[in-house]
């Protein structure tokens, strides 16, 4: 079974540690496929423009050098820890108004999408690169620090044919709502300290290489979560 | 006033400390003699749980000069974390080098890294043996620096001083100093 977790931030964004030094802390503790998914931020309301100017989004502008930086990295991991690192990112509409809030992974991404978009032109552009499609955190969380993100799942029948998986877990929160439903699942860390390394992930019964991950997890089957602890 | 004194008694114990250690540990050792044929060594390492680095510490032993050896890895439980660690680096050497990972519960004891070392004890195939915790991390002589002490008839065991890095705290890094 492959180790994995779909949900990292590093310093692109807001996640605490670099993104060679984040790559080495997953490397280390024997982890077989990471995603690294900074945010991109909606610029489109006061809380978004905030955001933006403490640089806690990747940008159109420094898109490419994040897309450059994550494939060196992804080598250099490979190389030396036989970790496969995929390139994603977490789309993030933030409003006043938690049943208004979505965060979404799109993991392997090839082309900038940005946030202030419409969600179906957002899936559709995820679609176009074959990219996976993640719904973050869909339910209340018992995170003080985090506010939720209601609205995917508010609107699930409406959105959910786009979703390829809806995270069941997320660092210490498990989601009972996305299992009862029956959709696709992933459990992942949402790891933007060295602490969150201990934290639901995700196991997949499958070969590691990007194509053959996207299938299982498509397909969600040979899925399984585990509570990493040390 | 006492307390400035202690302070300074202190500082100044913690210095001599510093430069008694790093006085020994930079005395020049006596020269290995590479003509001569070294013996097998067995090397033990006990696992538990991920340690900083544990990768790296564990593939410094894979990657050593010494012409024979063995590396016996031991845990007491396959879902142990480290275990997914230390397979990996199995598998990435498993052409070049003698790698084992033992998984096998031992209550002999009451120390857990006692019980850890027992099945890796019974399955050494080398007279020389070497025990090392999981944080430890060597260079590529390292076999060779510390084997050849034992060609003398007299020394049954060798001991090694650690060094510490990269310490989390104000404390660890003054102890790191020290060694």
């Amino acid at each position: 079974m492959l180790l994995c977790d779909f949900h990292i931030h590093t310093t692109y964004s807001d996640g605490s540690v670099q993104l060679s030094k984040t790559v080495d802390i997953f490397g280390q503790a024997g982890f077989d496929v990471i995603a690294i998914t900074d945010h991109v931020v909606n610029g489109d309301n006061p809380l978004g423009k905030l955001a933006h100017r403490f640089k806690y989004s990747v940008t159109s502008d420094n898109f490419n050098q994040y897309m450059c930086h994550i494939k060196e990295e992804a080598k250099r991991a490979y190389d030396k820890y036989g970790m496969l690192v995929i390139s994603g990112i977490e789309i993030t509409k933030n409003h006043y108004s938690i049943d208004d809030s979505a965060h979404i992974l799109i993991l392997d991404i090839k082309e900038f999408i940005p946030a202030c978009l419409n969600y179906e032109e957002i899936f559709l552009r995820a679609k176009r690169q074959d990219a996976l499609i993640v719904a973050c955190h869909p339910h209340y969380m018992t995170r003080t620090m985090d506010r939720d993100t209601l609205y995917l799942w508010k609107n699930r029948e409406k959105y959910a044919r786009y979703i390829d998986a809806w995270e069941i877990a997320n660092r210490d929160d498990i989601f009972n709502v996305v299992g009862l439903e029956k959709y696709p699942h992933l459990a992942n860390s949402d790891f933007h300290k060295p602490k969150h390394l201990f934290s639901w992930k995700t196991l997949l019964n499958c070969v590691n290489d990007i194509d053959s991950i996207k299938q299982c997890i498509r397909h969600n089957k040979g899925v399984a979560m585990t509570l990493f602890r040390n | 006033m006492y307390i400035a004194v202690l302070i300074i008694f202190v500082a100044v114990l913690y210095l001599l400390e510093v430069l008694a250690v790093r006085s020994y540990t930079t005395a020049p050792m006596p020269e290995a003699d590479t003509n001569k044929p070294r013996p097998g060594i067995s090397i033990l390492k006990p696992l538990k749980g991920l340690e900083d680095c544990l990768h790296d510490n564990l593939e410094s032993f894979c990657n050593l000069d010494y012409p024979v050896y063995e590396v016996i890895f031991t845990l007491q439980d396959k879902n142990d974390p480290a275990y997914k660690v230390v397979k990996k680096i199995q598998d990435k050497y498993h052409c070049s080098k003698d790698i084992s990972i033992i998984v096998e519960p031992c209550n002999a004891g009451l120390n857990p890294k006692v019980n850890n070392l027992i099945p890796a004890y019974k399955h050494a195939k080398y007279d020389l043996i070497l025990i090392s915790d999981s944080n430890v991390r060597v260079e590529r002589d390292y076999l060779t620096a510390v084997s050849h002490h034992m060609d003398d008839p007299s020394v049954g065991l060798v001991s090694n001083i650690i060094r510490g890095v990269s310490g989390r705290s104000l404390g660890a890094e003054m102890a790191n100093w020290g060694r």
